[in-house]
């Protein structure tokens, strides 16, 4: 400590008072001497943390982190019910779906088979006019063309 | 050219510092006041020993724009009491709360005393003072207690400690005389 220095802590001691000049004085000492003997002590150092590190440490970002954590473990299995949700109205519509082609479909063969139906009778009825036609005895066509003229009529 | 040596003979009073001079030399010459002020305020070796690394490590990083405004010492111990706030604003804040409290208590602290010539009775009441001064110090704010280590452990001038701390010398004064009344009405008060 250099004289300019020493002549003001002394000024300023003497107003202290002698007990506290002396209370200060030992407290000095006691610090320096417990410093030196932490400074030689050795010791487990921990590496300064990385900036990284450092930001990741600081409260508002690991308030932040937890806010995120709390509202993942709370978001992440509501989106994941709420997707298998949407998944199984999804099957459920094309099941739903499916079944309606299939009953059109049906609906469809089986109007086709009743068209055939249909088409074979004609030619069954057909078949039969031309074998009634075919039966009526030569004796009774002019009477057979008598009804047919009168029908006409 | 100066010299390092030259350098950091002047580096503890005046504004002198030059690129070229050897950071590991001031590191060397710096760290035991860089930590003790940390230890005194603190009471917590282990911490002080980190945040002193610390120091150290950002000074290098900025070492080459120091413009050598002011000292050395008062750059570092600038550095010092920032990263001491950061220390004790993350503390209040942390949300692990996983470190334990190291700091020693008060009548730990006022057991170091050096081995001097004095009698086992006058050991016994300079003990005794220095527990009750850390007793005061334990009752001052956090800026009461950066000057009156910057003053009555670092024995720096009113000047310095305005400088480093970044406040006129009169709030420097009012600090000070009101954690010096806090330590007499303890002296007083136990007496």
């Amino acid at each position: 400590m250099n004289d300019h220095k020493w002549k003001e802590t002394e000024m300023n001691n003497q107003e202290l008072g002698d007990e506290v000049e002396q209370a200060l004085k030992n407290f000095r000492a006691s610090v320096h001497a417990w410093s030196e003997t932490e400074l030689t002590r050795s010791r487990a150092v921990k590496a300064p943390r990385s900036s990284v590190w450092r930001w990741l440490a600081a409260p508002a970002v690991s308030w932040g982190a937890a806010a995120a954590l709390a509202l993942t473990a709370v978001g992440v299995p509501v989106a994941v019910h709420r997707e298998h949700q949407v998944q199984i109205l999804a099957r459920q519509h094309a099941d739903e779906q499916q079944r309606l082609r299939d009953a059109q479909e049906k609906a469809a063969t089986q109007m086709a088979a009743l068209q055939t139906a249909a088409m074979d009778d004609d030619k069954l009825l057909q078949h039969v006019d031309e074998d009634i036609r075919q039966s009526t005895p030569d004796a009774m066509e002019p009477l057979a063309s008598l009804m047919s003229t009168s029908g006409e009529e | 050219m100066a010299t390092v040596t030259t350098i950091l003979e002047s580096m503890g009073k005046q504004a002198v510092a030059a690129p070229e001079a050897d950071f590991a030399e001031v590191a060397r010459q710096y760290r035991p006041q860089v930590f003790r002020f940390l230890l005194a305020s603190l009471r917590d070796a282990d911490t002080a020993e980190t945040l002193t690394q610390e120091c150290l490590l950002k000074a290098h990083r900025n070492w080459a724009g120091f413009r050598g405004d002011s000292s050395v010492l008062t750059w570092l111990l600038r550095i010092a009491i920032n990263l001491q706030k950061d220390h004790w604003r993350s503390r209040r804040l942390q949300f692990w709360k996983t470190t334990s409290a190291n700091s020693v208590d008060a009548d730990d602290a006022a057991q170091w005393l050096p081995s001097g010539e004095s009698s086992p009775e006058a050991q016994v009441l300079a003990r005794d003072q220095v527990r009750l001064v850390w007793a005061a110090v334990k009752g001052l704010s956090e800026r009461q207690r950066t000057v009156f280590m910057l003053r009555h452990v670092e024995e720096m001038e009113i000047q310095e400690i305005a400088h480093t701390v970044g406040l006129s010398e009169g709030t420097v004064k009012a600090h000070l005389s009101r954690a010096v009344a806090r330590v007499r009405a303890e002296l007083g008060g136990k007496r």
